[in-house]
């Protein structure tokens, strides 16, 4: 690594990193520039002009309710579904990583909905859900529970999103604890059994703190995933009812190309690259300090 | 084993962009086979590419077949293609198209629109196409809907107006009968009785006082969602279309929202989101535009209904201002642009696709021509358009202020404080009305 | 033996557990299914768990016929493997070799660019949506495949990921290679790039994931209908709101999920293993 540089080596050095460097710079560096110039005018797409405008766009964004609104939901969103597919993936890589075709077959299976694209899942679920001819009402009706109308009613609607994204994620996040499981090795398990821990000491004092690392790469994807949201917000609800399932995303975006407002809609934007910078920050922080362990 | 077979896939997707660039006019073939894609008529030089035809952006409650009819009926000489967006999604896909100067070459802009488009310059002025004797041809309200700051823009498919409707066998069966004139109206008290009457707790709503359920945000909400502002008395804007404030939340707009929102709260109206409830007997009033009767005609002929003029609470109002037909500025084919606008909306055209939807039209020959648009209900529609129609404010910040009437009905409608929805919603439109001063 | 029984008793209990929860993902999916091949007054009638339930009484494919009518299928199906299998490819090649540019060779300049494609990981699609539109706009890619394919040739994370399995590579190979007469592109051809097969796999598994799966790119970019992709045309399906036709809404819905899944069940572990290699940093 800390060689002498080559002649040859730098020339080609450069060359192979050209492709990328243009893909990069065209298509994420100057976007990102852009993103922060833009949130200093009062851009129009249709007339292709804008006035700079200083931090208005900052000023008034948070007083829009509507905006505020949608940076709450996509908070809780991911407050509730960060830990709740975390835990459900830890605990099912547990209970599924055993020897034997039943389990395997398991594995399969919860993988499944991963591999459906999430309009796919959105629409889906739209439909087990319709109050009208929906397969969940009749169950819950059968079963002699109280019937919904999920999608249209608050706060089930919240909760409703929250839960077909959980559905659809979780069994991905499974495999990636199986294989960071697979990777402990069996001897000590080996030692713990013979100390005769049970297996819920085994996984809180053994899996859990062995797994460290790959608990938080989980966290922060599944972090990283809340905040994006949008397809379900498109697909199932239309971000309604009155904004309870509006998430940020799909906020700025039906802002910037359906009500033309590119400025604001990038001062938002803003906003949610800074959360996310936040996160990474955070993550790099932990990760770092791990290692000097 | 399943190495190679991933192997395989590999390799097959290695091929594929190969294929892509070989194969493309075999796909075009294969489009027209399969396809419907929507290419009306097309001449024998089939060249499929839209240089030499004519593309509408269109959307698919405004029924494609009718608007094929039309086209049809003008024989023209080479292709017509009606690309379809889906509704909630319409303004976006064209408004984004206009940025990236990818329009098709007509439009389909809804009247109040109108405006903040031409601002834009995104439309072509059609004052140099449209003889003045044939434009004199169009009623008044659509004259000035297709009008701004002194040029035309647009052409009218249709002219707009609202409706009661209702499902007669309910209303026979509880002995109601429904006005059929203007004076004889119901009022608002009375329409509450008629809705006390006809709901039955959790198993049928009184009335969609919406055109589409609430999980819905687009123009169709806000034209019938602002007339009970304005059958109650208040209004949304002042004269200039520049203020709001003191206008939308005037004591008597909110009264209008109220009641409204009372609609629900009470149990008559429903948040759920159901397609077609009226159709299907869940609701049984359903506050719309004639286009109704041409969709029940075509999807629902054994439904049996009935249309009552709009109810008055401090006076009467009724909607109006419908879809046109404008050509985009950067169109390379104008006048072949025209030529199919006037295919449609002119007075052949009109008459076909008023006839096949249901619409009122908004040209005076047609409606002297055709018996039909003086009988009911449509009687009631031309009564009303004459005498309580009011058009929805004009100007360029009429996508924001539309949004937030929308927004601010459908949380009413969900139980939030009126005062709370109205101010918020007041602050919204005066924010984007200062905007564009 | 009181301890053996105990534990089989535990492991029933766990199955059952676990066959619930299968039961949960299943039951969506076949109700789905079985609703595509019915008439559209059938759906939603037999909800009562019965036989009908996840069957349809009569069997039709006349969902699939009007879904096809209604949109260019095989032109969205043609258009959305396009799309995804030339991007995986051309984005594992340019990705590697980034990768092994930044992992194995020595130049100046290369912990900045390194750094700089790394930040650019804080920027995900979503948040770049604006202007990248408007970037697109510019270079008058707009509803072009182009579009589609472009901004995902060379992404942040594809470049760290194979920077790290490079990295771990011997230099020794090369230096031999080198001896040998080969010059620099030949050394990352025929020497490095073979190695890493693996990573590659599941790199382009993850993208072609991430493209199949991919929602607001498209649904922002493309307004021309004859260049849509499956995401977005199924919410086409779903747009009427005056009538919407359920049959085809679970067709479209059905057809999106099958052949994944077919190819899914023939190479499921492959898949799985490859995912989970993303998991180790």
């Amino acid at each position: 690594m800390r060689g002498k540089v080559n002649r040859n080596e730098q020339i080609f050095g450069l060359v192979f990193i050209v492709p990328a460097l243009v893909i990069i710079g065209i298509f994420y560096v100057w976007p990102a520039i852009r993103l922060f110039l833009l949130s200093f005018t009062n851009y129009n797409v249709m007339s292709k002009f804008g006035n700079w405008v200083g931090f208005k766009n900052y000023a008034s964004m948070f007083s829009d309710k509507e905006y505020t609104n949608s940076l709450l939901v996509t908070i809780k969103m991911a407050l509730i579904i960060v830990p709740v597919q975390t835990v459900l993936a830890l605990l099912f890589a547990v209970a599924v990583n055993r020897e034997g075709r039943i389990f395997k077959f398991f594995r399969t299976g919860f993988f499944i909905p991963s591999i459906t694209s999430f309009v796919a899942v959105a629409i889906l679920w739209k439909q087990l859900l319709n109050p009208s001819f929906g397969l969940v009402n009749s169950l819950l009706k059968s079963l002699g529970l109280p019937t919904s109308q999920f999608l249209s009613s608050i706060p089930d609607a919240f909760y409703s999103v929250i839960f077909v994204c959980i559905w659809k994620s979780w069994g991905y996040f499974m495999v990636i604890f199986i294989s960071g499981l697979q990777d402990i090795s069996q001897d000590i398990r080996d030692a713990t059994k013979i100390d005769g821990a049970n297996s819920l000491e085994e996984l809180l004092f053994i899996t859990i703190p062995m797994l460290k690392r790959t608990i938080l790469l989980v966290v922060v994807v599944t972090t990283m995933d809340a905040i994006k949201l949008f397809v379900p917000a498109y697909t199932m609800t239309a971000g309604g009812p009155i904004g309870t399932t509006t998430t940020t995303v799909y906020y700025l975006w039906r802002k910037a190309f359906r009500l033309q407002e590119i400025g604001s809609a990038s001062a938002m934007s803003m906003i949610l690259f800074m959360l996310i910078a936040i996160i990474v920050i955070i993550q790099f922080r932990i990760g770092s300090g791990d290692n000097n362990e | 084993m399943k190495k190679r077979i991933i192997a395989g896939l590999l390799c097959l997707s290695l091929m594929l962009p190969l294929f892509a660039c070989g194969k493309d006019s075999g796909t075009n073939s294969s489009q027209k086979e399969t396809g419907k894609q929507s290419s009306v008529k097309t001449d024998s030089s089939q060249g499929n590419d839209n240089k030499s035809g004519i593309s509408i952006a269109s959307f698919p409650d405004q029924p494609k077949s009718a608007l094929e009819s039309a086209i049809n009926a003008a024989k023209l000489d080479y292709a017509v293609e009606i690309i379809e967006y889906p509704q909630n999604e319409y303004e976006n896909k064209i408004k984004m198209a206009f940025g990236t100067d990818a329009a098709t070459d007509i439009v389909l802009i809804d009247g109040p629109n109108v405006a903040s488009y031409a601002t834009t310059g995104v439309l072509e002025p059609l004052n140099s196409y449209w003889p003045e004797d044939d434009f004199n041809d169009l009623v008044e309200s659509s004259k000035s809907t297709a009008t701004y700051q002194d040029k035309i823009w647009c052409a009218p498919l249709n002219e707009a107006n609202t409706l009661l409707f209702y499902n007669k066998d309910v209303f026979d069966e509880l002995g109601i009968v429904a006005p059929t004139k203007l004076e004889d109206t119901w009022t608002f008290d009375e329409l509450l009785e008629v809705c006390e009457k006809v709901t039955i707790p959790g198993e049928r709503y009184a009335i969609m006082p919406q055109m589409f359920s609430l999980a819905n945000l687009n123009e169709g909400m806000t034209f019938t969602q602002m007339l009970w502002i304005w059958m109650a008395g208040g209004e949304v804007l002042n004269e200039d279309a520049t203020k709001a404030d003191g206008y939308f939340n005037s004591e008597k707009s909110k009264a209008g929202i109220k009641y409204y929102a009372d609609l629900f709260s009470k149990g008559y109206a429903t948040t759920e989101d159901v397609i077609n409830a009226y159709e299907t007997g869940k609701v049984v009033m359903w506050l719309n535009g004639p286009w109704v009767v041409g969709n029940l005609a075509r999807d629902f002929p054994d439904f049996n209904w009935g249309a009552t003029p709009m109810p008055k609470g401090e006076r009467s109002a009724s909607g109006a201002g419908s879809w046109n037909l404008s050509i985009a500025a950067e169109s390379s084919n104008k006048e072949k642009a025209w030529e199919v606008i006037h295919a449609i909306t002119g007075k052949e055209g009109a008459a076909i696709w008023c006839k096949e939807t249901g619409n009122i039209p908004a040209r005076k020959s047609v409606l002297d021509n055709d018996k039909t648009y003086s009988e009911y209900p449509y009687d009631i529609v031309n009564e009303q358009l004459q005498n309580t129609a009011i058009a929805r404010p004009v100007t360029p910040a009429y996508p924001q202020i539309s949004e937030a009437l929308a927004k601010c009905f459908a949380a009413v409608a969900y139980g939030e404080d009126v005062d709370k929805a109205v101010e918020e919603a007041t602050e919204k439109m005066e924010k984007a009305l200062s905007e564009v001063k | 033996m009181n301890k053996s029984k105990k534990e089989l008793f535990g492991k029933i209990i766990l199955i059952f557990l676990l066959f619930l929860v299968f039961l949960s993902i299943l039951v969506p999916y076949l109700w789905t299914i079985s609703n595509a091949f019915r008439f559209n007054d059938e759906i939603g009638v037999y909800n009562n768990l019965g036989v009908y339930t996840f069957v349809p009484k009569a069997f039709t494919i006349s969902n699939f016929r009007r879904m096809f009518d209604q949109l260019n299928m095989w032109r969205i199906i043609f258009n959305t493997l396009l799309v995804a299998f030339s991007t995986t490819l051309m984005s594992l090649f340019i990705n590697a070799l980034t990768g092994y540019a930044l992992g194995l060779m020595n130049f100046i300049g290369k912990k900045f660019i390194f750094a700089l494609f790394i930040s650019m990981m804080m920027f995900p699609i979503e948040v770049l949506i604006i202007p990248l539109y408007l970037t697109i706009n510019d270079l008058h890619l707009n509803d072009s495949y182009f579009s589609l394919i472009l901004p995902f040739l060379a992404t942040p994370f594809g470049i760290f990921f194979m920077r790290q399995f490079f990295q771990n590579q011997p230099k020794s190979l090369g230096e031999a290679a080198k001896i040998d007469g080969a010059n620099q592109v030949q050394i990352f051809m025929k020497v490095y790039l073979p190695l890493a097969k693996t990573p590659l796999m599941t790199l382009g598994l993850l993208t072609f994931m991430q493209q199949w799966d991919s929602f607001i790119v498209p649904v922002t970019f493309i307004n021309d209908e004859s260049k849509l992709v499956l995401q977005v045309a199924l919410t086409r399906l779903s747009a009427g709101l005056y009538m919407t036709d359920y049959g085809v809404l679970f067709a479209g819905v059905t057809l999106s999920i099958i052949p994944i899944l077919i190819i899914y069940l023939l190479t499921q572990r492959h898949i799985q293993e490859n995912i989970a290699m993303t998991g180790i940093k």
